[in-house]
């Protein structure tokens, strides 16, 4: 089910009255079984995959915790690790695995392996509940978390509806034991989480799905297309992937906070990072500490040489772009992110032996510089990230290579993103909304997330209906899934 | 909840108050002369005006003889002068991607005994397969009958029925920007192309069937609702190219079936019809009939209307038959 669908839309409010109405003893399984029903209106069979995982992830804490022998608690580990690792194997990597060995026999040997394509779809949102998983069983390893002996609880810890499929990827510690307090209706806490619910949609529907149509025209034959409409189309999608996954996380944040449950933050306005190591602490940031937890710190972290160091970065990003998809285009992506960092360390480097004075060191020029600098090499790498090969992605790069600014190649993209002339002002008003949102969003999401209180109710509710005006009247409510739920 | 209630209406009120704001600001607001709120069909398709004219231009005081309902197979593909020829007084109010809920209101708010005296609905495969933005996005925005733009409103979970609906008080005394009456004639509109025997591969299509609910629960409405106005109705597949591979058909008429014999409607179905399947001349793209296609068409389904009853031999003024 989609947050953005007319089905969530009487889902959410039957789930919700439900689950007060509801004694505390039973809430559990409605929340179970509404997961359940969420999760199954997209192909109903995949539940089985997630449900084996339950189960062996479930009896893999329970005797982690009991087990003292060292030998044994990795065995469990392993175990546990082997099952989400090779579902995640099986139905996300092994396509592309046999892709690329098949290439290589083809080289090699003049003939692609016997080995057959496996002709299944990607059970959505399985990289989102197998990390999840995984940290559970994690944690219970390190002896920071108590293995969770309710059975149910722990199903609904994986499958908890509104992150089950794009995250934020959740740490036992932080919403385990939610699901053992007793919640009480707020309306203060209903108001919070239906106004981030709404600014979600907003992203969501007005900017992202508005502008994944410019993206998609010059994305999918970027041979024909000119540098500047493959630029604005470049820079069309740094913002639609960013609105499409936070205004998921937010309607996530938002629908659980309803319910008095409080989800871990994913993303705060990612786009005004002063670095790029900036930029990971607030992009995906459920993502970000997964990786560094369980990932880059047991790898020795900053505390090797600075070439282990170096390594152990570009390592971590390579992963996590494998995480996004198997595709080489994530890999390269991945990569990108990882040689910026490595890039940053010598950087640092040599600004702590050649320090810059501190008035420019602390001046506002410096500062959006580095914000713009920032923002370009992010979008960079969505080059990679969105393009559909890296024969695209080189291509795409080429001709904005080739550029040629000015009013004719400006009119021309415009009237290729148009497709009519009538349209043309909508282009310019479409382009206009989006320069609007990226200004005001460090404003809007501390107010969605109530960082700011707005001094007036009057205000806070005039400014919430005017966005709900907005979703009705400029969203695009076609079938457009959310970006993530692919990975 | 007395809280949430009075706070929640208080919301809803300021709500529609911004939400008409905003709609004022992009209708009226008009860069290069075109707002950026106008009527179309679907998205940034600018089409619609023939529909505007068709549904104008009908006359529901008249006794018709046969209307046609359906899609763009529909008023492309029945012509007036045909049935003018057999002594029948035909309007075609085909529209673009007509969903049958549509078809269902404009028969229930225009359609009686007295207006119509034989309905003919032109199925096809592809189209009882879509969605219904399209055909909803015309009727709510074209008709001139305030009831059945209502009623396919209210009638669909669709968010952007209320935009529609919205556009369509806003600028109820406008015609269309893209007001065009050219080649209509009672609805009918004709095809003059053909498809350049070198490129038919290139036209290829394979479409495969998928069955949509509502499509199916309309159909159901519709005929009932037509049986139970006195009017005879035939249901009526026209005939497709072979560049047109038409897949699980048989799913589409496992689909349509149980409902025609419910309701005891014959289903004249064309399209692999041996005098059209292998003739691309009568065809101006891979599944619309062309000014040679259609006569030829029309005469052969008047034809095997007379034979089956249904309608009167040319020149014989006897009733209509009830089905």
């Amino acid at each position: 089910m989609l947050f953005n669908s007319f089905e969530f839309l009487i889902f959410f409010p039957v789930v919700t009255v439900l689950f007060f109405l509801l004694p505390h003893r039973y809430r559990w399984f409605h929340l179970l079984t509404a997961s359940c029903i969420f999760y199954m209106y997209f192909i109903p069979v995949y539940i089985l995959i997630l449900f084996g995982t339950i189960v062996i992830d479930y009896f893999a804490g329970i005797y982690l915790e009991d087990t003292l022998d060292p030998k044994r608690k990795r065995f469990y580990l392993l175990w546990s690790l082997v099952a989400n690792i090779g579902v995640l194997a099986v139905f996300k990597y092994y396509n592309f695995f046999l892709d690329n060995i098949n290439e290589a026999a083809l080289v090699l040997f003049d003939k692609p392996t016997a080995l057959r394509f496996l002709g299944i779809a990607l059970p959505i949102g399985l990289s989102f509940h197998t990390f999840q998983a995984m940290s559970y069983t994690f944690e219970v390893y390190y002896g920071r978390q108590k293995a969770e002996r309710h059975f149910g609880i722990y199903a609904l810890y994986v499958m908890f509806y509104p992150q089950l499929v794009a995250g934020p990827i959740e740490r036992p510690q932080n919403i385990l034991h939610q699901f053992h307090e007793k919640k009480f209706f707020d309306y203060d806490r209903f108001a919070s989480g239906m106004g981030l619910m709404v600014w979600g949609l907003f992203k969501k529907v007005v900017i992202a799905d508005n502008f994944a149509g410019l993206v998609n025209l010059a994305y999918s034959d970027p041979e024909n297309k000119s540098g500047l409409t493959l630029l604005l189309a470049s820079y069309f999608f740094a913002l639609q992937i960013y609105c499409d996954f936070s205004g998921y996380s937010d309607m996530a944040i938002g629908a659980a906070k309803v319910m008095g449950y409080d989800l871990m933050e994913n993303f705060r306005t990612p786009y005004v990072a002063g670095s790029i190591k900036e930029f990971w602490s607030r992009w995906h940031i459920s993502l970000s500490t997964w990786f560094r937890d369980y990932l880059y710190i047991p790898l020795g972290g900053n505390r090797v040489s600075k070439q282990r160091w170096m390594f152990n970065l570009f390592l971590v990003f390579l992963i996590s772009g494998i995480w996004h998809g198997a595709n080489w285009t994530y890999v390269i992506w991945g990569a990108l992110h990882g040689i910026y960092l490595m890039i940053a360390i010598l950087k640092d480097d040599f600004f702590a032996k050649n320090p810059l004075p501190e008035r420019l060191e602390k001046s506002k020029i410096l500062n959006a510089w580095n914000v713009l600098l920032t923002f370009h090499l992010a979008t960079f790498a969505w080059i990679f990230f969105r393009a559909e090969s890296t024969g695209d992605a080189f291509t795409i790069l080429k001709n904005i290579g080739n550029i040629s600014i000015n009013g004719a190649a400006f009119k021309e993209s415009i009237f290729l993103f148009a497709d009519n002339p009538k349209n043309f002002g909508r282009i310019i008003f479409l382009i206009a909304l989006g320069f609007a949102f990226l200004a005001l969003d460090p404003i809007m999401d501390k107010v969605a997330k109530r960082r700011t209180v707005l001094p007036h109710p009057f205000l806070r509710y005039g400014l919430y209906a005017t966005i709900v005006a907005c979703i009705v009247l400029i969203g695009y409510f076609g079938e457009v899934s959310f970006i993530y739920f692919q990975f | 909840m007395k809280k949430i209630l009075i706070y929640g209406l208080l919301f809803g009120a300021i709500t529609i108050v911004a939400y008409l704001l905003l709609f004022a600001v992009l209708f009226f607001i008009k860069p290069s002369g075109v707002p950026f709120i106008y009527r179309a069909t679907q998205g940034n398709l600018s089409e619609g005006g023939g529909t505007w004219y068709k549904l104008h231009q009908f006359d529901k005081n008249k006794e018709w003889d046969v209307i046609v309902l359906g899609s763009s197979h529909a008023y492309k593909g029945y012509d007036p002068a045909v049935f003018s020829r057999h002594g029948l007084e035909m309007y075609n109010l085909g529209t673009s991607n007509q969903h049958m809920m549509c078809s269902y209101y404009i028969a229930k708010n225009t359609l009686t005994n007295k207006n119509c005296k034989l309905v003919i609905i032109d199925l096809y495969d592809r189209v009882f397969s879509n969605e219904m933005i399209e055909s909803m996005s015309d009727i709510i925005q074209n008709t001139p009958d305030d009831k059945t733009a209502i009623d396919i409103a209210l009638s669909t979970p669709d968010i952007r029925a209320i935009n529609m609906i919205t556009l369509r008080f806003f600028n109820k005394t406008t015609i269309p920007l893209n007001y065009d009456t050219l080649g209509y004639v009672r609805g009918y509109q004709v095809a003059k192309q053909f498809i350049h025997p070198s490129k038919a591969d290139k036209k290829k299509v394979a479409f495969r069937y998928r069955t949509n609910e509502r499509q199916v629960r309309y159909l159901d409405k519709l005929i009932a609702y037509l049986k139970e106005e006195g009017i005879p109705v035939v249901v009526a597949e026209h005939p497709l190219p072979k560049i047109y591979t038409v897949r699980d058909h048989d799913l589409f008429k496992a689909d349509i079936t149980p409902i025609l014999e419910k309701h005891n409607v014959k289903f004249l179905d064309y399209t692999n019809d041996n005098e059209f399947i292998h003739k691309l001349v009568y065809f101006s793209d891979e599944n619309h009939l062309n000014h040679l296609g259609v006569p030829k068409y029309n005469e052969r389904l008047l034809t095997d209307l007379v034979q089956m009853g249904i309608i009167p031999a040319q020149g014989k003024a006897h009733p209509f038959i009830k089905n």
